[in-house]
């Protein structure tokens, strides 16, 4: 179970989180859903100490982690896997180095070994074809896949996704999606998904939060979401460019 | 008046910041050292791309750098005839102060560039982050390799660049002063420079350890996109120029007062 | 253009992947490569002396070149004082240790020191400072005009680049170089002195002796003060116009100017000192 307890952030003057407070329950796939600058990214790099909240508290299966140090928190970052946005594969390194670096540093596998192992994780997100090419020859679609086999290999428990089918084209986001469920069903992981792809939101989502403003809008199930009669949440589920909701100002760009 | 004190203020303060955060660095990488488990993959790379990145530029430059030299040796004994001056001078010179230097100024601006561009591209495309959330220490996993590789291969690239030079500088000395190869390089070894020869690499394993803080420093601590990367590139290669003169002195320092 | 290249060989120690896509090989092609980028090159240099010599160019450009001595100086005189200031110094330092073991008479090593430093160390290390400080500067700028499409802009507005961004930058480059190199030497010998006296009590007037400094020496000095200000922002600038592959390309452009520019200064200070050797010094003095 992750829960944030009253979370407080801000860079600068730009607050981006106030006081956000959030359950996320085993086995789930839990959607945090918002619009661009929401804080939606910024609130799950909390839980991998990516970032450090300026007020409140964060527990990991009871246990609380706001104050751990950057060598404690390893052992948080093994039981929760990350991808990235932009999947942050190393170019410098093939698919299977990719995944195989995780196995190597952690269950020091040798590189034939952990590659072979590496392999193994290839197959289950059907990469293992390419897994000699470059991150750079493949598309972002392919590119998650590998990102998530990648996540996969520390056997973690939860699993965030920060908007792991943005930029991608239908059937790659389909794909990506149908994966995320199945971790939760087939293998039993928990995920937190951030996201603001509508179509996603309510084929993969057991429950979702909407962030808006730094504050935690709504929170509830996919049909609750459907029925709600908050205006804003209404209107960004819909996707109407018309209605209350307020766009964030823009700092400095 | 104010504001000259103030500006002076800020700047100091900034430059105290400055070497506070690169004394950090280093004393991490010096703690990641110990126990050695190094990334044996990424050292190799490391160790690979810094080697051959920067060998070529290094030769060639070394090579100018003995015949610069001898040349301006020449111009001393042109005038009091002391061909044999030649020889201890142009060697003094190359392998006690100016050999390390350039060596040293190129390797920044090859590979402690590169370095800075690779580290701060890694930075904002996330794969720093990245390598954190696969419980990967950045530290341990990137800069302790780059540590190694730079001050191993500035030695190396010393050791093999001076010999260069003195041949450079043969050949100049054949070719422009009149003095056959033979007679200068029996000049060179006549003039016991042995000493100036071990200083030169001492300078230059100090030189590389001070281009790898600087240019990590500058890599991991980059901010605001591409952009970014590259002002944090022309700030390594100046900050990376400043420390090698920086090492140069406390290193020519330090030898020539414990060998007195 | 060049996504398709083949990446050479020495790029990656792996051999199991082909690698289509060169990320920073641009720097390190084959041995063509450094031919053709002379050339190039040297189709800039000539490209903006036109420029410079054309009627009323300089006074057109006015502004912007005033503005780039201003950015050159500016960048540069910190940097200049404490690498040449150094410099001086531990020179000084060791020679004397040196010379202290063989001769008695330390007369002539402040006059033979003005001598080396107005010759060689003062331009140079000058040029060096300048190629990696102005030189990525340059680089840097021009490349990211070029990325962001900016230059093209300048092309459709009919202003030619070489004109409008080169010319400024070479003619204050050329100037500031000069003086800095002047400065330079100004600097390396006061400091030069400070090991002296503060070391061996050699008398300031010992010390600041010009007995050896020759015409020669100067011209030699001056002649390489301005050839490096020449070739420092050919250099960059050229690196710059060729920045291809978007915003990282800005990077490998910023390292490639600073390594070129700092081996066409050792270039052409081996070819100048030749010179020099050959014509200047053996004349009447």
């Amino acid at each position: 179970m992750i829960e944030f307890r009253e979370v407080d952030k801000a860079f600068g003057q730009k607050v981006v989180l106030k006081r956000v407070s959030l359950v996320v329950e085993k086995g789930e796939v839990r959607f945090i859903i918002g619009s661009s600058g929401a804080g939606k990214s910024v609130l799950v790099k909390h839980l991998v100490g990516l970032l450090r909240p300026d007020g409140g508290r964060i527990f990991l299966d009871d246990e609380e982690v706001t104050e751990l140090t950057e060598q404690q928190y390893y052992r948080v970052r093994k039981k929760c896997a990350m991808v990235f946005q932009n999947s942050t594969l190393f170019d410098s390194m093939t698919l299977v180095e990719n995944v195989a670096l995780p196995l190597r540093k952690h269950r020091h596998l040798k590189q034939k070994e952990a590659e072979a192992e590496a392999m193994g994780f290839l197959e289950k997100v059907q990469m293992d074809r390419l897994a000699g090419r470059y991150p750079a020859d493949i598309g972002d679609g392919l590119r998650k896949r590998v990102a998530i086999a990648r996540a996969l290999t520390m056997d973690p428990e939860y699993v965030i996704f920060d908007e792991p089918t943005t930029g991608l084209d239908p059937l790659a986001a389909a794909n990506v999606d149908r994966l995320i469920r199945e971790l939760s069903d087939v293998f039993g992981k928990t995920s937190v998904v951030v996201s603001h792809d509508l179509r996603s939101i309510f084929t993969v989502a057991d429950r979702i939060a909407m962030l808006y403003k730094g504050e935690v809008l709504l929170d509830g199930t996919p049909k609750e979401f459907r029925g709600t009669s908050n205006g804003i949440v209404r209107q960004f589920i819909e996707g109407r460019p018309d209605g209350p909701f307020e766009f964030p100002r823009i700092h400095g760009a | 008046m104010t504001r000259v004190v103030r500006a002076l203020g800020t700047h100091t303060l900034g430059l105290l910041e400055l070497l506070g955060a690169m004394a950090l660095l280093q004393l991490r990488i010096t703690r990641a050292l110990f126990p050695p488990r190094y990334d044996a993959r990424e050292t190799w790379r490391a160790f690979y791309k810094v080697g051959v990145k920067s060998y070529p530029i290094v030769i060639m430059t070394a090579l100018f750098t003995g015949a610069i030299m001898v040349i301006q040796s020449g111009h001393f004994v042109a005038k009091s005839g002391a061909t044999s001056f030649v020889g201890w001078a142009a060697g003094f010179a190359v392998l006690a102060e100016i050999g390390p230097i350039l060596i040293g100024l190129m390797f920044s601006g090859r590979v402690g560039a590169n370095n800075t561009a690779e580290l701060g591209t890694m930075v904002v495309t996330e794969q720093v982050d990245a390598l954190r959330a696969l419980a990967i220490e950045p530290i341990h996993y990137l800069a302790v390799p780059r540590f190694l590789a730079m001050i191993v291969m500035l030695f190396l690239l010393t050791a093999l660049g001076d010999l260069f030079a003195l041949i450079g500088g043969a050949i100049t000395a054949d070719l422009m002063v009149d003095i056959p190869m033979k007679v200068f390089l029996r000049q060179v070894f006549d003039a016991q420079l042995l000493d100036e020869y071990l200083l030169g690499l001492l300078k230059g394993s100090f030189f590389g350890m001070a281009i790898a803080v600087v240019s990590c420093h500058y890599g991991l601590t980059v901010r605001g996109g591409a952009t970014g990367v590259g002002r944090a590139v022309n700030a390594a290669v100046v900050a990376a120029a400043i420390a090698i003169f920086v090492a140069d002195f406390f290193v020519g320092v330090v030898w020539t007062v414990l060998s007195k | 253009m060049s996504s398709l290249a083949p990446t050479p060989a020495t790029a990656e120690p792996q051999k199991r992947a082909k690698r289509p896509i060169p990320r920073q090989s641009k720097a390190n092609r084959p041995l063509l490569y450094p031919l053709a980028a002379f050339r190039r090159g040297a189709t800039l240099f000539l490209e903006t002396l036109l420029w410079c010599i054309k009627p009323g160019a300089l006074k057109r450009r006015r502004r912007q070149i005033l503005e780039q001595l201003f950015v050159i100086g500016n960048k540069s005189v910190v940097f200049i004082t404490v690498t040449l200031g150094v410099l001086g110094l531990i020179s000084v330092f060791q020679v004397l240790v040196q010379v202290e073991r063989i001769l008695p008479d330390f007369s002539m090593i402040g006059p033979a020191f003005i001598q080396i430093m107005t010759r060689e160390f003062a331009p140079t290390m000058a040029g060096l400072m300048i190629a990696t400080r102005v030189g990525s500067g340059i680089a840097a700028e021009i490349g990211s005009m070029v990325v962001t499409e900016q230059v093209d802009a300048l092309r459709m507005c009919n202003a030619d680049p070489v004109d409008y961004l080169v010319m400024p930058r070479f003619v204050a480059s050329v100037i500031q170089t000069t003086l800095l190199s002047i400065y330079g030497c100004v600097i390396g010998v006061a400091s030069g002195f400070i090991a002296a006296g503060l070391f061996w009590n050699i008398p300031a007037g010992t010390f600041f002796n010009l007995q050896l400094v020759a015409y020669g020496d100067v011209v030699s000095g001056l002649m390489k003060a301005v050839a490096y200000g020449m070739a420092v922002p050919i250099v960059a600038a050229q690196a710059g116009l060729e920045t291809s592959g978007g915003s990282e390309g800005v990077g490998t452009a910023t390292t490639r100017a600073v390594v070129n520019a700092s081996f066409s200064v050792v270039v052409l200070d081996f070819l100048l000192s030749g010179f020099s050797f050959l014509f200047l010094s053996k004349g009447p003095m």
